[in-house]
Protein backbone atom coordinates (compact mmCIF):
# COMPACT_ATOMS: atom_id res chain seq x y z
CA UNK A 1 0.00 0.00 0.00
CA UNK A 2 2.85 2.17 -0.77
CA UNK A 3 -0.01 5.00 -2.36
CA UNK A 4 -1.16 5.43 1.07
CA UNK A 5 2.68 6.67 2.70
CA UNK A 6 2.75 10.09 3.13
CA UNK A 7 5.92 11.60 1.23
CA UNK A 8 7.47 14.40 1.76
CA UNK A 9 7.59 17.36 -0.69
CA UNK A 10 9.95 16.36 -4.09
CA UNK A 11 13.25 17.62 -4.62
CA UNK A 12 11.85 19.85 -7.21
CA UNK A 13 9.46 21.58 -5.30
CA UNK A 14 12.78 22.37 -3.02
CA UNK A 15 14.72 23.40 -6.00
CA UNK A 16 11.61 25.88 -6.97
CA UNK A 17 11.78 27.11 -3.34
CA UNK A 18 15.47 27.78 -3.62
CA UNK A 19 15.33 29.47 -6.83
CA UNK A 20 12.86 31.70 -5.38
CA UNK A 21 14.67 32.72 -2.15
CA UNK A 22 17.98 32.95 -4.70
CA UNK A 23 16.18 35.09 -7.18
CA UNK A 24 14.78 37.49 -4.22
CA UNK A 25 18.19 37.64 -2.58
CA UNK A 26 19.95 38.81 -4.85
CA UNK A 27 17.80 41.65 -7.15
CA UNK A 28 16.72 42.76 -3.80
CA UNK A 29 19.49 45.59 -3.04
CA UNK A 30 19.24 46.71 0.46
CA UNK A 31 22.06 49.58 -0.53
CA UNK A 32 21.24 52.03 -2.99
CA UNK A 33 24.01 53.86 -4.07
CA UNK A 34 24.51 56.87 -4.72
CA UNK A 35 25.74 58.45 -7.68
CA UNK A 36 29.32 58.86 -8.10
CA UNK A 37 30.47 62.52 -7.87
CA UNK A 38 31.57 62.87 -11.17
CA UNK A 39 28.22 61.71 -12.55
CA UNK A 40 26.07 64.27 -10.10
CA UNK A 41 25.76 68.01 -9.83
CA UNK A 42 28.67 69.35 -8.28
CA UNK A 43 28.16 70.18 -4.93
CA UNK A 44 29.65 73.14 -3.56
CA UNK A 45 32.32 72.55 -1.14
CA UNK A 46 30.39 72.90 2.29
CA UNK A 47 33.14 74.67 4.00
CA UNK A 48 32.37 77.92 2.16
CA UNK A 49 29.53 78.13 4.52
CA UNK A 50 32.14 78.63 7.63
CA UNK A 51 31.93 81.89 9.38
CA UNK A 52 34.29 83.09 11.75
CA UNK A 53 36.96 80.70 10.14
CA UNK A 54 40.71 81.28 11.61
CA UNK A 55 42.11 84.67 9.17
CA UNK A 56 46.30 83.00 8.23
CA UNK A 57 47.73 79.64 9.55
CA UNK A 58 46.78 78.28 12.67
CA UNK A 59 47.63 75.38 14.52
CA UNK A 60 46.60 71.64 14.65
CA UNK A 61 47.64 68.92 16.62
CA UNK A 62 46.53 65.38 16.20
CA UNK A 63 47.22 63.31 19.28
CA UNK A 64 45.60 59.77 18.40
CA UNK A 65 48.56 60.03 15.48
CA UNK A 66 51.15 62.36 16.56
CA UNK A 67 51.07 64.98 14.16
CA UNK A 68 51.16 68.69 14.17
CA UNK A 69 49.61 70.35 11.32
CA UNK A 70 50.40 74.46 10.30
CA UNK A 71 46.76 74.86 8.43
CA UNK A 72 45.62 78.16 6.16
CA UNK A 73 42.22 77.13 5.91
CA UNK A 74 42.00 74.10 3.01
CA UNK A 75 45.96 74.36 3.08
CA UNK A 76 48.35 72.40 5.36
CA UNK A 77 51.82 74.52 5.53
CA UNK A 78 53.30 72.04 7.56
CA UNK A 79 52.73 67.98 8.37
CA UNK A 80 55.41 67.48 11.32
CA UNK A 81 55.26 64.07 13.41
CA UNK A 82 55.50 65.08 16.86
CA UNK A 83 55.43 63.79 20.53
CA UNK A 84 52.80 64.58 22.63
CA UNK A 85 51.36 63.34 26.26
CA UNK A 86 51.97 59.75 27.53
CA UNK A 87 48.66 59.48 29.82
CA UNK A 88 51.10 58.24 32.36
CA UNK A 89 49.79 59.14 36.11
CA UNK A 90 52.30 59.68 38.73
CA UNK A 91 51.45 59.66 42.44
CA UNK A 92 54.00 61.40 44.73
CA UNK A 93 55.16 59.28 47.52
CA UNK A 94 53.77 59.89 51.30
CA UNK A 95 50.31 60.09 52.80
CA UNK A 96 49.06 63.64 51.27
CA UNK A 97 50.87 62.90 48.40
CA UNK A 98 49.84 64.54 45.13
CA UNK A 99 48.81 62.84 41.68
CA UNK A 100 49.73 64.07 38.22
CA UNK A 101 48.30 62.76 35.04
CA UNK A 102 50.68 63.62 31.76
CA UNK A 103 48.55 64.10 29.42
CA UNK A 104 47.62 66.53 26.42
CA UNK A 105 44.91 68.82 26.60
CA UNK A 106 42.29 68.40 23.93
CA UNK A 107 40.65 71.99 22.85
CA UNK A 108 40.77 75.44 21.19
CA UNK A 109 43.20 77.27 22.35
CA UNK A 110 45.86 80.15 21.42
CA UNK A 111 49.64 80.91 21.49
CA UNK A 112 49.80 82.46 24.33
CA UNK A 113 53.72 83.91 23.85
CA UNK A 114 56.85 82.86 22.17
CA UNK A 115 59.94 82.44 24.02
CA UNK A 116 63.45 82.26 22.25
CA UNK A 117 66.30 79.78 23.77
CA UNK A 118 63.77 79.21 26.32
CA UNK A 119 64.23 77.71 30.14
CA UNK A 120 62.85 75.50 31.61
CA UNK A 121 61.78 76.07 35.12
CA UNK A 122 61.41 72.28 36.57
CA UNK A 123 57.81 71.86 38.08
CA UNK A 124 57.50 69.79 40.72
CA UNK A 125 56.62 67.00 39.46
CA UNK A 126 59.68 66.59 37.57
CA UNK A 127 61.39 66.39 40.57
CA UNK A 128 59.33 64.04 42.44
CA UNK A 129 59.27 61.31 39.18
CA UNK A 130 62.70 61.85 39.59
CA UNK A 131 63.13 60.99 42.70
CA UNK A 132 64.73 64.38 44.19
CA UNK A 133 63.80 66.93 46.61
CA UNK A 134 61.63 69.54 45.15
CA UNK A 135 63.79 72.51 45.50
CA UNK A 136 62.65 75.97 46.84
CA UNK A 137 64.15 78.32 44.89
CA UNK A 138 63.13 78.92 41.55
CA UNK A 139 66.64 78.92 40.50
CA UNK A 140 67.52 75.21 41.29
CA UNK A 141 64.50 74.98 38.80
CA UNK A 142 66.04 75.96 35.67
CA UNK A 143 66.91 73.71 33.01
CA UNK A 144 67.75 75.73 29.93
CA UNK A 145 68.42 73.55 26.84
CA UNK A 146 65.73 71.29 27.35
CA UNK A 147 63.28 72.76 25.76
CA UNK A 148 64.81 73.45 22.41
CA UNK A 149 65.34 76.73 20.56
CA UNK A 150 61.64 77.89 20.73
CA UNK A 151 58.52 77.42 22.86
CA UNK A 152 55.23 78.68 22.29
CA UNK A 153 53.09 78.92 25.46
CA UNK A 154 49.89 78.09 25.36
CA UNK A 155 48.70 78.34 29.09
CA UNK A 156 48.61 76.60 32.63
CA UNK A 157 52.49 75.28 32.02
CA UNK A 158 51.52 73.91 28.74
CA UNK A 159 54.15 74.42 25.60
CA UNK A 160 54.86 73.65 22.33
CA UNK A 161 58.77 73.55 21.85
CA UNK A 162 61.50 71.74 20.61
CA UNK A 163 63.59 68.75 22.33
CA UNK A 164 66.50 67.08 23.06
CA UNK A 165 64.77 63.39 22.13
CA UNK A 166 64.42 63.92 18.18
CA UNK A 167 64.95 59.62 18.14
CA UNK A 168 61.50 59.95 20.24
CA UNK A 169 59.31 61.78 18.01
CA UNK A 170 55.98 60.17 17.10
CA UNK A 171 55.54 58.52 20.33
CA UNK A 172 53.77 59.63 23.07
CA UNK A 173 55.79 59.89 25.73
CA UNK A 174 55.80 63.62 27.20
CA UNK A 175 54.53 65.28 30.35
CA UNK A 176 51.69 66.77 28.48
CA UNK A 177 53.68 69.31 26.31
CA UNK A 178 54.20 68.87 22.28
CA UNK A 179 57.47 68.59 21.46
CA UNK A 180 58.40 69.11 17.87
CA UNK A 181 61.77 68.38 16.03
CA UNK A 182 63.99 71.49 15.24
CA UNK A 183 63.29 72.10 11.35
CA UNK A 184 60.09 71.77 11.55
CA UNK A 185 59.55 73.79 14.55
CA UNK A 186 61.90 76.58 12.99
CA UNK A 187 59.35 76.30 10.09
CA UNK A 188 56.90 76.72 12.48
CA UNK A 189 57.59 80.07 14.19
CA UNK A 190 58.34 81.27 11.14
CA UNK A 191 54.58 81.13 10.14
CA UNK A 192 52.89 81.89 13.91
CA UNK A 193 53.24 84.34 16.81
CA UNK A 194 51.30 85.10 19.73
CA UNK A 195 47.68 85.32 18.93
CA UNK A 196 47.68 82.25 16.92
CA UNK A 197 44.95 79.19 17.45
CA UNK A 198 45.99 76.14 18.09
CA UNK A 199 43.32 73.06 18.12
CA UNK A 200 44.41 69.92 19.54
CA UNK A 201 42.31 66.73 19.07
CA UNK B 1 6.56 2.61 11.94
CA UNK B 2 4.75 5.03 9.40
CA UNK B 3 2.13 7.91 10.26
CA UNK B 4 -0.38 7.28 7.53
CA UNK B 5 -1.99 10.36 5.90
CA UNK B 6 -4.93 10.12 3.55
CA UNK B 7 -3.22 10.76 -0.24
CA UNK B 8 -4.88 13.94 -0.64
CA UNK B 9 -3.08 15.49 2.60
CA UNK B 10 0.23 13.72 0.99
CA UNK B 11 -0.38 15.65 -2.50
CA UNK B 12 -1.02 19.20 -0.57
CA UNK B 13 2.63 18.46 1.29
CA UNK B 14 3.93 18.19 -1.79
CA UNK B 15 2.62 21.13 -3.61
CA UNK B 16 3.97 23.56 -0.28
CA UNK B 17 7.20 24.19 -1.80
CA UNK B 18 5.66 24.98 -5.18
CA UNK B 19 3.01 27.88 -3.14
CA UNK B 20 5.83 29.32 -1.06
CA UNK B 21 7.87 29.60 -4.24
CA UNK B 22 5.11 31.37 -5.95
CA UNK B 23 4.39 33.62 -2.89
CA UNK B 24 8.15 34.82 -2.81
CA UNK B 25 8.61 35.33 -6.26
CA UNK B 26 4.97 37.57 -6.39
CA UNK B 27 5.88 39.65 -3.53
CA UNK B 28 9.79 39.96 -4.78
CA UNK B 29 7.85 41.42 -7.92
CA UNK B 30 4.97 43.34 -6.05
CA UNK B 31 7.79 45.22 -4.40
CA UNK B 32 10.15 45.50 -7.10
CA UNK B 33 13.77 44.29 -7.96
CA UNK B 34 15.49 47.51 -6.12
CA UNK B 35 14.27 50.23 -3.49
CA UNK B 36 14.34 53.77 -4.31
CA UNK B 37 15.88 56.35 -1.81
CA UNK B 38 12.66 56.66 0.29
CA UNK B 39 13.52 60.05 1.14
CA UNK B 40 16.67 62.81 0.57
CA UNK B 41 16.40 65.50 2.70
CA UNK B 42 16.93 69.12 1.36
CA UNK B 43 20.76 69.72 1.36
CA UNK B 44 20.11 72.85 2.70
CA UNK B 45 18.97 71.19 6.03
CA UNK B 46 22.49 69.94 5.99
CA UNK B 47 24.07 72.70 5.03
CA UNK B 48 21.86 74.48 8.43
CA UNK B 49 23.12 71.75 10.66
CA UNK B 50 26.91 72.24 9.71
CA UNK B 51 26.51 76.28 10.04
CA UNK B 52 25.36 75.42 13.71
CA UNK B 53 27.98 73.12 14.78
CA UNK B 54 30.82 75.93 13.53
CA UNK B 55 29.32 78.36 16.07
CA UNK B 56 30.32 75.60 18.72
CA UNK B 57 34.01 75.25 20.77
CA UNK B 58 33.82 71.41 20.04
CA UNK B 59 34.86 68.81 17.43
CA UNK B 60 32.22 66.89 15.04
CA UNK B 61 32.40 65.34 11.76
CA UNK B 62 30.78 66.17 8.66
CA UNK B 63 29.84 63.88 5.96
CA UNK B 64 29.01 65.58 2.51
CA UNK B 65 27.45 63.16 0.29
CA UNK B 66 27.18 65.65 -2.21
CA UNK B 67 31.35 66.34 -2.15
CA UNK B 68 32.10 62.62 -1.56
CA UNK B 69 33.83 64.14 1.61
CA UNK B 70 34.03 64.04 5.15
CA UNK B 71 36.21 66.61 7.32
CA UNK B 72 36.65 67.06 10.74
CA UNK B 73 36.06 70.37 12.66
CA UNK B 74 36.70 72.15 15.71
CA UNK B 75 33.66 74.92 15.77
CA UNK B 76 34.88 76.29 12.75
CA UNK B 77 38.21 75.34 12.12
CA UNK B 78 38.94 72.68 9.80
CA UNK B 79 41.61 70.00 11.37
CA UNK B 80 41.43 66.53 9.03
CA UNK B 81 40.07 66.16 5.67
CA UNK B 82 39.37 62.33 4.25
CA UNK B 83 38.30 61.65 0.97
CA UNK B 84 35.43 58.77 0.51
CA UNK B 85 34.45 56.71 -2.62
CA UNK B 86 31.24 54.69 -3.35
CA UNK B 87 29.26 56.06 -0.74
CA UNK B 88 25.55 53.87 -0.41
CA UNK B 89 22.54 54.06 2.05
CA UNK B 90 20.75 51.00 3.17
CA UNK B 91 19.82 48.94 5.94
CA UNK B 92 19.86 45.10 6.86
CA UNK B 93 18.71 43.08 3.57
CA UNK B 94 16.19 41.76 6.18
CA UNK B 95 15.03 45.43 8.09
CA UNK B 96 15.14 46.73 3.99
CA UNK B 97 12.01 44.68 3.70
CA UNK B 98 9.62 46.79 5.97
CA UNK B 99 11.51 50.14 5.35
CA UNK B 100 13.17 51.68 2.06
CA UNK B 101 16.55 52.96 2.85
CA UNK B 102 16.24 56.91 2.58
CA UNK B 103 19.62 59.17 2.98
CA UNK B 104 19.72 59.87 6.67
CA UNK B 105 18.90 63.64 8.48
CA UNK B 106 21.72 65.65 9.28
CA UNK B 107 21.81 65.35 12.50
CA UNK B 108 23.47 65.71 15.11
CA UNK B 109 24.36 62.25 15.63
CA UNK B 110 25.88 61.90 18.57
CA UNK B 111 28.61 58.92 18.63
CA UNK B 112 27.90 55.60 21.37
CA UNK B 113 30.16 52.87 20.10
CA UNK B 114 33.43 52.33 17.60
CA UNK B 115 34.19 48.72 16.05
CA UNK B 116 37.08 47.95 16.36
CA UNK B 117 37.89 49.57 19.85
CA UNK B 118 40.83 51.38 20.32
CA UNK B 119 43.65 50.38 22.26
CA UNK B 120 44.57 53.11 25.41
CA UNK B 121 47.73 52.85 27.57
CA UNK B 122 47.84 54.29 31.25
CA UNK B 123 50.73 53.61 32.66
CA UNK B 124 51.49 54.64 36.30
CA UNK B 125 55.30 55.97 37.04
CA UNK B 126 56.82 54.82 39.78
CA UNK B 127 58.89 57.79 41.77
CA UNK B 128 62.59 57.27 41.62
CA UNK B 129 65.07 56.67 45.08
CA UNK B 130 67.16 59.33 45.68
CA UNK B 131 70.59 57.95 43.95
CA UNK B 132 69.28 54.71 42.89
CA UNK B 133 68.49 54.09 39.29
CA UNK B 134 64.75 53.66 38.35
CA UNK B 135 63.94 49.72 39.40
CA UNK B 136 61.02 50.01 36.92
CA UNK B 137 63.18 51.31 34.27
CA UNK B 138 60.58 53.81 33.81
CA UNK B 139 62.95 56.20 32.25
CA UNK B 140 63.71 54.16 29.63
CA UNK B 141 60.40 52.80 28.91
CA UNK B 142 59.16 53.79 25.22
CA UNK B 143 55.42 53.14 24.67
CA UNK B 144 54.44 51.48 20.98
CA UNK B 145 53.77 54.29 18.13
CA UNK B 146 50.11 55.04 17.82
CA UNK B 147 50.35 52.71 14.56
CA UNK B 148 51.45 49.73 16.27
CA UNK B 149 49.09 50.37 19.26
CA UNK B 150 46.24 50.95 16.77
CA UNK B 151 47.30 49.90 13.53
CA UNK B 152 45.15 50.99 10.08
CA UNK B 153 42.08 48.80 10.23
CA UNK B 154 40.23 47.10 7.09
CA UNK B 155 37.57 48.08 8.87
CA UNK B 156 35.60 51.11 11.05
CA UNK B 157 32.29 51.12 12.19
CA UNK B 158 30.86 54.13 14.52
CA UNK B 159 27.08 53.35 15.41
CA UNK B 160 25.13 56.67 16.48
CA UNK B 161 22.24 57.16 18.23
CA UNK B 162 19.01 57.00 16.84
CA UNK B 163 19.51 53.96 14.58
CA UNK B 164 22.21 55.55 11.98
CA UNK B 165 25.93 53.47 11.47
CA UNK B 166 28.73 54.87 9.51
CA UNK B 167 30.64 52.14 7.85
CA UNK B 168 33.69 52.38 6.74
CA UNK B 169 35.98 49.82 4.63
CA UNK B 170 39.35 50.52 3.52
CA UNK B 171 40.01 50.42 -0.65
CA UNK B 172 42.32 47.63 -0.35
CA UNK B 173 40.47 45.52 1.93
CA UNK B 174 41.02 41.84 0.75
CA UNK B 175 37.37 40.61 1.08
CA UNK B 176 34.45 43.08 -0.49
CA UNK B 177 32.00 41.47 2.01
CA UNK B 178 30.31 44.33 4.23
CA UNK B 179 29.84 43.15 7.38
CA UNK B 180 26.15 42.96 8.92
CA UNK B 181 24.35 45.86 9.61
CA UNK B 182 22.33 46.13 13.35
CA UNK B 183 18.92 45.22 12.53
CA UNK B 184 16.61 48.39 11.65
CA UNK B 185 19.85 50.56 11.39
CA UNK B 186 20.13 53.12 8.93
CA UNK B 187 23.79 52.68 7.05
CA UNK B 188 26.17 54.50 5.35
CA UNK B 189 28.65 52.52 3.83
CA UNK B 190 31.52 54.15 2.59
CA UNK B 191 35.54 53.48 0.83
CA UNK B 192 38.44 55.50 2.33
CA UNK B 193 42.19 54.48 1.28
CA UNK B 194 44.01 52.57 4.31
CA UNK B 195 46.28 55.26 5.35
CA UNK B 196 43.20 57.81 5.62
CA UNK B 197 40.95 55.04 7.99
CA UNK B 198 44.11 54.97 9.76
CA UNK B 199 44.21 58.26 10.45
CA UNK B 200 40.65 58.65 11.79
CA UNK B 201 40.41 55.56 13.69
CA UNK B 202 43.31 56.70 15.95
CA UNK B 203 42.23 60.31 15.99
CA UNK B 204 38.12 60.37 15.80
CA UNK B 205 37.11 61.96 19.01
CA UNK B 206 35.23 60.36 21.30
CA UNK B 207 32.53 63.08 21.52
CA UNK B 208 32.86 63.95 17.98
CA UNK B 209 28.84 64.35 16.65
CA UNK B 210 28.39 63.21 13.11
CA UNK B 211 26.67 65.92 10.53
CA UNK B 212 25.11 64.63 7.40
CA UNK B 213 24.81 66.83 4.62
CA UNK B 214 22.82 65.52 1.54
CA UNK B 215 23.63 65.15 -2.07
CA UNK B 216 22.48 68.06 -4.20
CA UNK B 217 19.00 67.23 -5.76
CA UNK B 218 18.61 66.91 -9.58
Amino acid sequence: MAADRPRLPGAAGFVALAVAVAAVWTTSRPFVPLPAASDRATAEPIGRLVKGAPRGPYIVVDRGNNRLLLRSGADILLDAVVSTGSGAVLHEPGPDGRTWQFATPAGSFRVLDERVRPVWVRPDWAFVEAGLPIPERTADRRDPGALGEYALGLGDGYLIHGTLYERLLGYSVTHGCVRVGRDDLRTLVRRVGPGTPVFIF
Amino acid sequence: MHTLLPLRSARALRAVPFAVAAAVLVAAVARGSAPELATVPPRSEGEAAFTARTALDAPFLVLDLGAARMDLYHGPALLRSFEVFEPEVGRSRWAAWSAAPGVPGPGPWTPEEMSPTRQRETRVVRPQEAGLPDPSGSVEWIPPRPEELNPDPTSLRVRYAGGLTLHLRAEDAPSRRWELAADGDLVIRLRMSRPQLGLLFRSLPDSAVLVVVSPPSG
